[in-house]
């Protein structure tokens, strides 16, 4: 039992929004244990300012904003592309019997793809696409301008397709 | 509407009337919708089948460790009474601490040419007078020595005066440097010091 009641209010928002916030950061740094660390401090953030949130946005948009700046600071930090970094290739579910439209094959490729994106369009992608948020949304957590966002999607979009290609082939 | 305008607007939901239109018409255009859309299942899969761990209970030992209001307001509170403490401390410390060199704290400035001469003999008696004073209690030489520097330092204190009347006045001047050298004799005797 907490002693702390904002402790146990702050969990409500916790188990609804971890989840998304996790995956995010997944998409983002391809790396299980970055994508977790990553998600700790975006909640401990996020715990530090909730007292300051003004319900402009949603309470997932806001983390969604926290969550992107801190792995922009893990890019900083890091000064290299998270690209080189050391994948974890077992941080996705296993394979399920059946499971015909996503091979662990296909979901390495994936990742591989999505990483290989450059930040700004992996960001915009991994909202949209992977998160079905609106531009709207995605504007407001990354600050962009909602055609720019457009543009980001449809390349990233034409970018995965082209080093996916083999794989949709034998789909 | 041609294809271009047509692709460029098919990633929107529910899709617009015209382009609706289009595509019922448009054999290239089903196909890139039906592209979008099996890509759209697979990586909508994908995001489903990333396998989110447990954090919470590292959430919460940090949230209690690092932020806790309660913690924190106590935690200033320690450091304001440690601060005060400390300057409390220090303003007690040099208000009771005996000056660490009486005598050079206590005579005034010299002028003329024996000035120099002068600060030689305060130094040199500073560095040896403290150590003298503490071993008075125990050694009978440095307690004797102890004794007579009342008046050793009153009759520096005479030739200070003289010298400040007048500074080039040989007299004065030669009086108050045997004042000094008579003093530091002493504390030497006392020092073992030749």
């Amino acid at each position: 039992m907490n002693e702390d009641p904002r402790i146990d209010r702050f969990r409500l928002v916790f188990e609804e929004h971890n989840a998304t916030v996790y995956r995010f950061l997944y998409c983002m740094v391809g790396d299980a244990d970055t994508a977790r660390d990553l998600a700790q401090e975006t909640f401990f953030r996020a715990y530090r300012a909730f007292d300051r949130f003004g319900e402009r946005s949603t309470v997932s948009t806001w983390l969604c904003g926290i969550a992107r700046n801190a792995a922009r600071n893990h890019f900083r930090a890091r000064k290299r592309a998270p690209v080189e970094q050391e994948r974890d290739a077992e941080s996705e579910a296993p394979e399920r019997p059946d499971d015909d439209l996503l091979t662990r094959e296909l979901r390495g490729a994936i990742r591989e793809a999505i990483l290989q994106l450059d930040e700004e369009k992996r960001t915009a992608f991994t909202l949209k696409i992977l998160q079905q948020r609106t531009y709207e949304e995605i504007a407001a957590i990354t600050g962009s301008a909602i055609a720019k966002l457009k543009t980001d999607v449809h390349r990233a979009r034409l970018q995965l397709r082209a080093a996916l290609s083999g794989h949709w082939r034998t789909r | 509407m041609n294809c271009a305008d047509c692709r460029d607007a098919l990633e929107q939901t529910p899709l617009p009337q015209d382009v609706a239109a289009h595509v019922r018409e448009c054999a290239g255009c089903v196909h890139e919708l039906s592209l979008l859309q099996r890509e759209d299942e697979v990586y909508a899969a994908y995001a489903a089948r990333i396998e989110v761990p447990e954090m919470w209970g590292a959430v919460e030992r940090r949230l209690r460790r690092g932020v806790s209001p309660w913690r924190k307001r106590v935690r200033w509170i320690s450091l304001a009474a440690a601060s005060l403490a400390l300057i409390a401390l220090a303003v007690i410390t040099t208000s009771t601490r005996p000056p660490r060199n009486p005598v050079a704290v206590a005579v005034r400035a010299v002028p003329g040419p024996a000035g120099e001469a002068v600060a030689r003999y305060r130094i040199a008696i500073a560095r040896i007078e403290g150590g003298i004073r503490q071993r008075a209690k125990d050694d009978p030489r440095a307690a004797a020595a102890v004794a007579a520097l009342p008046e050793l330092t009153v009759a520096i204190g005479a030739a200070e005066t003289g010298v400040a009347a007048a500074p080039a006045d040989p007299i004065a001047v030669t009086r108050l440097v045997a004042a000094y050298d008579a003093k530091l004799e002493v504390l030497r005797g006392a020092a073992h010091v030749q």
